[in-house]
């Protein structure tokens, strides 16, 4: 519980999925990630924003590499020196319980970590000129894990409504009339289908990976994350705004061409919501060409592009050239992916089942056989040989 | 094939049963086994191998380690798995070998290992398919469709054998995908044709042999002779048929040369033939002519004898009729004595016999008289029979009366007897009861005189240390009082010594220490004996010492007064051996008293028993009473029935002894009259017929003509001289017929019988016949020469032909052989052609491989950015070395093949996942296979980098889509946090028993 008197309307920054200590085939992602981090700190000052909320999806593994654990660290300390209140709940990646580590003793310097069932009742509340805002954290719930404690079936949907109305007794009971809630989860709205990219986790439970976004009905913003991808999610006939940050960098290439942003939320008295993107300096760019190898390699050498930038070549030839990989980097020095499509395949080898060996006519297949060899159909004898011992051996199965 | 529950008793780390639910785990696609090291994730899997076959999961592992030590050691190691394939649940139980304790006796036993196999029926219902080890085992075989070796290569990827499918060589490759896609057909086809090949070539070596044969058989059947053989030997084998034929060719002029020699012979046998013949001829007919004569003179010879028997034969036959008559007659009249002598002795004399003869109605009318008294008699026999046993009835019951008798006054004796009897006991019984009562107060007094007893004693021993003690008191007071004066004078000198001294040191006019005064009168002198103060002190110690000596002394003695007073007060200040004769009289009573105690029951019982003797005697007085007076009433009327019947008997007797004796006599005399009855009638008939034959003998010989009896008898022959006389003129007319016969016959005319030299003709005929003989043999002779070149010649014929058709069909066999090698070879990768080695097999199992490739590369390209591809090594350098089934690896990146075997531990896990998968992929979309549902990795991921493991993780929840769930063994960190659905194991003991949970 924490007040805090700012002049004007609620500002907070909304970010999520940093993913600290992933890599992109293999690249290091540290340093830029540690520039985001940073950058967020001073855009946050700079925008006399009351808080960061970081809606999951801290760290990339359960165990992160010690150098994320680090860049955390310093995140951590830098935002507690300064008036911005950070706000973090992990997500799927995340090891809830490691994550919470020394979240009592960081509260009292304004960074607040939700990562239980009981936290989820336990908004930090921050005040501006209008009065307060309650900023609700529902770190991320696994239906099997937490359906017992909520109360609710085994479903993203069940649960997380679960913890909503809890939210919404706990916001009356307190007479919080303006409330933020943070949630990682992946929720489907109306009309507009959520995009996702190739970078993120399946949460699928009993082949249910969603939610909808009617269980925040009511509450004047839901921060989200687990999509990397900055998106709205709009429900019908409701003031409700729900969104994702999306994540800061690209972490596959399938993002390569998202503006990364952290979203710029305003609530003022009435609480209505008003969202501004602000975009996210690149370190790195992400590119990807498609077309074979020669062609290329001559592209190349004509126009080489952004040689800086991360690079995915998609290669068409029907015949795998030799050593692609090497000539590659020798004109992109940072091509880090690589695929294939040949021109000529339609779309993907269907399996089609070849049927059990023992429906297939045993005489026409041995005789293929010998024409295999010896690149001339059977002749009388040969067949005759052939149709003896395929009916013998028929006959000693039964 | 899905699992549904796996049940692990006493095996592993668990104690005792532990059940895996596999159904709550199947729903989320991935499950985790996870626990410490060594608390037995292995075994899970282990228990799975071992349920379906007996044996664990990787090779390395030892059945021994199945059977807990942790488990209680009555308890049977067990485990049950039930799975279904196609729809039909089953459940496997499996026992290992083990040590059990023996229910009789210390120590284990070895329990053999067990195995059931049942179908499960909709409600639970099992029903047994077989519990024997090797039907199990096929029978399990069948329903997963894969062996133990080939599961733990595709189902279970056991911990660090994984990658066995992948490196495996193309051989257990073949078998692994052939009993997963079913074509055993083609493996039997290939076995077919390799049999094919080798009887081919079997075949051509036989005939080869066949042709040896022939060829010997013909050379034996033209029977060569050995330089023959030898010659032929040396012959080139393709101008064998040749020579053949020469051979031939000489064995049948051979035969046309035999065959004229014995036409010759022939012709010569024929000729001799005639003349013998006509000689024998001539022969015949001269002796014939012979014989004639002879016969004829020898019959004239005979005349007389004839005439005689013919006249005796014709008298004989006369005598016949009247003969028989004659001995009947005889016959009769002997009858006749017969029976007249059998009368006369049942009659008893001649006169007897006339008598009865002449009254016939009154002998019978006797005969009846003495039967009806005989018949009469009976009933009283039957009496007299009976009439011992009665007697010796009426004995015995007489007997009886007279003990019921002896009883009664028996018993009022004893009522007589009784009173006193048991006023005695009464009294004897009191008095001990007397005695028995003083028991307690005599025990008391015992007890009582007896520590009276030992005080006395007590005292009694401490009187002489008592007078000792007294006399060490005398004579310690003795050496206080000596030591004490002894230091008194000690003192006393040294006073005086140091009043000398004093004295010495005294000035006139100055005060004295001890008196004050300033004069000395009388000043002390030294004494030569002077006295330190360390001798009295020592005497004054000594003093002291024997004063304490003294004291203890008569501490001593007051002790011991004191001890004294009071042992004799607890003595009563008796003497003791007063006291131990009053102990002992004491204890003397005590004992009587002691056994009239012990007596005293037996002799209450013996009271009460007489007292019932006296109740019971009256009773039987009275019940005793009645019964004599039955028995005499009894024995009274018996003896007047005996009386009477005796009485009766005697009349009956009359003069015999019994009356059963007279009837017997009166049954005789009957009898007898009976016998002389018939025996009359028999006579007179007798006589009768005597007559009769009589009469007719005398007709019979008048009718023959003999006049007398004796004239008869000279004629009569017994019956076998008659015939044999017969016989003898029946031959005598045969012979005269046939004479008269010979006589007329033309054979005997022209010869004069004198004239003959019969001796001539008989060797002219001689010389003939031997002529014959000898013309006979040279004829048989020719022929067997001639059968005999026929023979050879024939058979050499066959053998010769039978040499061509094996020649025909070598040619045949061999050429068949060829094509029949080429397929068996190329079938079975051994013959190489262009194409490679690729065996029939592995050729049709290339197109599934192809299939599980492309399978396995959907996944494997979505790993580490797809570096790697699996593909089918059908372009190796040398064609010659391809056989089929090769796999290599392709980098992408480089486009470079390389064999699996190269790839890092990490590399080859994803990897070799990924073509698991594929496999399972593509024998789930073969409709039928043996879909595996189920899928375990145990460990492995521990070698993968945590981006390869982000993306393995990936493919592995994919799974999920296709119904397919992976339980994966791993201790890894992030595997942990990701997968909630887990088999836990724990230990809570170190060096205890684990335990499981299933959290779902």
């Amino acid at each position: 519980m924490q007040c805090r008197q700012i002049g004007g309307a609620m500002k907070f920054i909304h970010t999520s999925d940093w993913h600290l200590g992933r890599k992109l085939h293999n690249q290091e992602l540290l340093d830029y990630q540690r520039e985001f981090c940073k950058w967020l700190l001073a855009t946050a000052q700079e925008q006399q924003a009351a808080a960061v909320v970081v809606a999951g999806d801290i760290y990339d593994r359960a165990l992160p590499p010690v150098e994320a654990v680090q860049i955390l660290d310093e995140t951590v300390a830098a935002f507690a020196k300064s008036d911005v209140e950070l706000i973090l709940t992990p997500g799927n990646h995340d090891s809830a319980v490691r994550l919470s580590y020394g979240g009592k003793v960081m509260a009292d310097s304004g960074v607040h970590l939700r990562t239980d069932v009981p936290g989820i009742t336990q908004p930090v509340v921050l005040s501006d000129e209008y009065g307060d805002v309650g900023f609700y954290g529902i770190p991320y719930l696994l239906p099997d894990a937490v359906m017992a404690e909520l109360e609710a079936d085994r479903s993203h949907e069940a649960v997380l409504a679960a913890a909503a109305e809890r939210i919404r007794a706990d916001a009356g009971e307190r007479g919080l009339e303006r409330i933020v809630v943070m949630a990682h989860a992946f929720i489907k709205g109306g009309s507009a289908k959520a995009e996702e990219s190739e970078s993120e986790r399946d949460i699928s439970v009993g082949g249910i990976a969603d939610a909808s976004a009617a269980v925040f009905d009511g509450f004047n913003y839901t921060a989200l994350g687990h999509l990397h991808g900055p998106q709205t999610v709009s429900l019908a006939e409701s003031d409700t705004v729900v969104a994702y940050s999306g994540s800061p960098l690209a972490f596959s290439f399938s993002e390569r061409n998202h503006t990364k942003s952290v979203a710029l939320v305003k609530i003022n008295g009435t609480g209505t919501v008003s969202v501004e993107r602000l975009p996210i300096p690149v370190g790195r760019g992400m590119r990807q060409e498609k077309g074979n190898l020669e062609e290329l390699l001559a592209q190349a050498a004509d126009d080489p592009g952004d040689t800086r930038a991360w690079l995915k070549v998609i290669l068409t030839d029907n015949v795998r050239p030799e050593s692609p990989m090497e000539r590659l980097r020798g004109v992109w020095h940072n091509t880090i992916a690589l695929d294939f499509q040949p021109a000529g395949a339609v779309g993907e080898t269907q399996l089609a089942p070849l049927g059990r060996l023992e429906r297939q006519n045993p005489t026409l297949v041995t005789k293929d056989f010998m024409e295999f060899h010896t690149g001339a159909e059977p002749d009388q004898v040969r067949s005759e040989l052939i149709d003896g011992v395929v009916t013998a051996s028929g006959e000693e199965a039964k | 094939m899905r699992l549904h529950q796996l049940t692990m008793t006493a095996v592993g780390p668990f104690a005792d049963s532990q059940v895996v639910d596999f159904q709550r785990l199947a729903e989320s696609g991935v499950f985790l086994l996870e626990g410490p090291t060594g608390v037995g994730k292995s075994t899970v899997l282990d228990s799975i191998t071992f349920a379906l076959y007996g044996a664990v999961a990787s090779d390395s592992a030892d059945l021994a380690r199945m059977h807990s030590h942790f488990a209680e050691p009555d308890v049977t190691p067990e485990v049950i798995l039930d799975f279904s394939v196609n729809g039909q649940q089953h459940r496997v139980v499996r026992s290992p070998q083990h040590q059990r304790p023996k229910r009789r006796g210390d120590g284990f036993t070895t329990e053999n290992a067990a195995v059931a196999l049942f179908r499960v029926k909709d409600a639970g219902a099992t029903e047994l398919i077989t519990d024997d080890h090797k039907e199990a085992g096929i029978r399990v075989q069948e329903l997963v469709g894969l062996d133990r070796a080939q599961f733990s290569k595709v189902v279970l990827l056991p911990q660090g054998e994984f990658s066995r499918f992948l490196e495996a060589d193309d051989d257990i490759r073949r078998k692994l995908l052939t009993s997963l896609f079913g074509a055993w057909q083609y493996d039997k086809i290939t076995e077919l044709l390799a049999e094919e090949a080798k009887q081919a070539k079997v075949r051509i070596t036989e005939q080869k042999n066949s042709v040896g044969e022939a060829r010997a058989a013909a050379l034996e059947a033209a029977a060569l002779s050995e330089e023959q053989v030898e010659l032929i030997k040396e012959i080139d084998p393709a101008e064998l048929t040749n020579e053949l034929k020469s051979i031939g060719a000489v064995l049948a002029q051979e035969v046309t040369s035999a065959g004229s020699v014995c036409d010759n012979a022939d012709r010569e046998r024929q000729r001799a033939e005639k003349e013998a013949t006509a000689a024998v001829q001539r022969k015949e007919r001269i002796d014939s002519v012979l014989e004639f004569a002879r016969r004829q003179r020898e019959f004239a010879a005979t005349a007389e004898r004839r005439t005689r028997d013919q006249t005796q034969l014709a008298k004989a036959r006369r005598a016949v009729g009247p003969g028989h008559t004659l001995t009947s007659l005889n016959g009769a009249i002997a009858t006749q004595m017969a029976a007249e002598t059998t009368a006369v002795e049942l009659a008893g004399s001649r006169d007897e016999l006339e008598r009865w003869s002449a009254n016939p109605d009154g002998l019978r009318e006797h005969l009846t008289k003495v039967g009806d008294t005989a018949a009469k008699l009976g009933p009283a026999v039957t009496d007299e029979e009976a009439l011992p046993a009665k007697k010796t009835k009426l004995a015995e019951l007489q007997a009886e009366a007279t003990d019921a008798h002896k009883q009664l006054q028996e018993l009022n004796e004893q009522k007589k007897q009784l009173p006193e009897l048991i006023s005695d006991h009464e009294e004897q019984v009191n008095q001990h009861k007397e005695r028995a009562d003083r028991v307690k107060v005599l025990r008391e007094s015992q007890v009582r005189l007896t520590s009276q007893l030992s005080a006395a004693k007590a005292a009694a021993d401490l009187q002489p240390a008592l007078v000792a003690a007294q006399d060490v008191q005398r004579a310690a007071i003795d050496d206080h009082q000596r030591a004490r004066s002894h230091h008194q004078e000690l003192v006393q000198r040294r006073i005086v010594g140091m009043a000398a001294e004093l004295a010495g040191q005294l000035q006139s006019g100055e005060p004295c220490v001890v008196c004050g005064s300033t004069e000395h009168p009388q000043l002390a002198q030294p004494d030569d004996q002077a006295v330190s103060e360390g001798q009295i002190d020592s005497a004054d110690a000594k003093a002291k010492q024997f004063e304490r000596e003294r004291d203890q002394a008569d501490k001593n003695v007051a002790d011991l007064n004191q001890k004294l007073a009071a042992r004799r007060a607890a003595a009563s200040d008796a003497r003791w051996e007063a006291v131990q004769a009053e102990l002992d009289k004491v204890i003397g009573q005590l004992q009587q008293a002691e056994a009239a105690a012990a007596d005293l029951p037996r002799l209450r019982a013996k009271l009460a028993g007489l007292q019932e003797q006296r109740e019971h005697n009256e009773q039987k007085i009275l019940n005793i009473t009645g019964h004599e007076k039955e028995l005499t009433t009894r024995v009274d009327s018996r003896q007047q029935e005996i009386t009477d019947l005796d009485k009766q008997l005697a009349e009956l007797r009359e003069n015999f002894a019994t009356v059963a004796a007279r009837r017997q006599n009166l049954e005789s005399k009957r009898r007898q009259l009976d016998r002389l009855q018939e025996a009359i009638s028999a006579l007179n008939s007798a006589v009768t017929r005597v007559d009769e034959q009589r009469a007719q003998f005398e007709q019979d010989c008048k009718k023959a003509g003999f006049k007398s009896l004796s004239n008869l008898q000279d004629a009569l022959l017994p019956e076998d001289d008659l015939r044999q006389l017969a016989s003898v003129v029946e031959e005598d007319d045969v012979e005269k017929a046939g004479l008269a016969e010979l006589a007329k016959g033309k054979e005997l005319q022209g010869i004069d019988p004198d004239s003959v030299n019969a001796d001539e003709v008989t060797a002219t005929a001689n010389a003939a016949e031997a002529a014959l003989h000898k013309a006979q043999t040279a004829a048989d002779e020719a022929t067997r020469r001639l059968a005999k070149a026929e023979g050879r010649a024939e058979r050499f014929g066959q053998a010769m032909s039978r040499v061509e058709e094996s020649l025909a069909e070598l040619d045949r066999v061999t050429a068949l052989a060829e094509p029949i090698q080429e397929l068996a070879g190329l079938a079975a990768g051994t013959r190489t052609s262009r194409q490679g080695r690729i065996a029939l097999t592995s050729f049709v199992l290339q197109r599934y491989l192809q299939q599980v490739v492309i399978a396995a590369n959907r996944r494997l390209t979505r790993i580490a950015g797809g570096k790697y591809e699996l593909v089918q090594n059908d372009a190796v350098q040398r064609a010659t070395d391809r056989t089929g089934l090769g796999l290599q690896v392709l980098d992408r990146h480089t486009n470079q093949e390389r064999s699996p075997k190269t790839l890092s531990g990490g590399e080859k896990f994803y990897t070799s996942l990924a073509l698991a998968l594929g496999l399972a992929d593509v024998v789930q979309a073969e409709a039928g296979g043996a879909a595996m549902d189920t899928l375990f990795i145990d460990e492995g991921f521990g070698t993968l980098d945590p981006d390869v493991l982000e993306d393995v993780i990936e493919v592995i929840d994919g799974l999920r889509e296709n119904g397919r769930s992976v339980g994966i063994v791993s201790h890894v960190t992030e595997l942990k946090e990701r997968v909630s659905e887990r088999i836990k194991i724990r230990r809570p003991q170190q060096d205890g028993p684990a335990s499981i949970e299933v959290i779902a």
